[in-house]
């Protein structure tokens, strides 16, 4: 999906004003329901316009440095593979060992995050940022 | 028995892998693939969009809805 400079600063802005907004609302309201369920909506209707887009773009031929160099990077991609392997082991370690004071898992540590109003509005503006990139890449 | 020091310590270190890794991906101008790549990588496949989608709808939900 390709966007013109001033859109992508005004949904940015306004990704920034609903981080805000977000952070006002606690877990286990209404509120929280309701601000938390806005962006699911949008990333329903974004995926599925992308995933259309996706499909008319897969129309085209692909370049030649496309071909040379895709299964290279393919290869060195997969030195990820250990990191998220380690950290989905030790989230698993965590979340089975108790108490949870001794052993936070990721979902601990974002509650700390979401203790403060600022926390929670860098937590929930990162969320957005990553969700964007997800339903559009 | 592993105590919440070393625990966080354990987190602290993947954190670290994972900005290293990200630098790293930055550095090289392209030659080795971030975090970011990878994941577009998966979002190729219809069934990876969908899967990440809705790992992360998930995870916005159990974070600040309950």
């Amino acid at each position: 999906m390709t966007l013109g400079r001033w859109w992508m600063g005004a949904i940015a802005a306004l990704g920034f004003v609903y981080a805000v907004l977000a952070s006002f609302t606690r877990p286990f309201t209404g509120g929280a329901d309701v601000v938390t369920a806005v962006p699911l909506v949008v990333a329903v209707l974004v995926t599925a316009r992308s995933t259309w887009e996706l499909r008319r773009s897969h129309e085209r031929e692909p370049g030649v440095g496309e071909i040379d160099a895709a299964p290279r990077r393919k290869r060195r991609g997969i030195v990820w593979t250990a990191p998220i392997l380690a950290g989905a082991g030790w989230e698993l370690y965590c979340f089975v060992n108790l108490p949870r004071a001794a052993h936070p898992t990721l979902s601990s540590l974002l509650d700390i995050l979401d203790a403060t109003r600022a926390g929670k509005a860098v937590a929930f503006a990162s969320w957005l940022v990553l969700g964007w990139f997800l339903v559009t890449v | 028995m592993i105590g919440r020091h070393t625990t966080l310590i354990v987190w602290a270190v993947l954190g670290a892998v994972v900005v290293a890794g990200q630098l790293t991906a930055v550095l090289s101008k392209g030659r080795f693939p971030g975090l970011g790549t990878v994941v577009g990588r998966v979002t190729t496949y219809r069934v990876g969009r969908y899967l990440l989608v809705v790992a992360w709808m998930w995870l916005g939900w159990h974070a600040f809805a309950r």
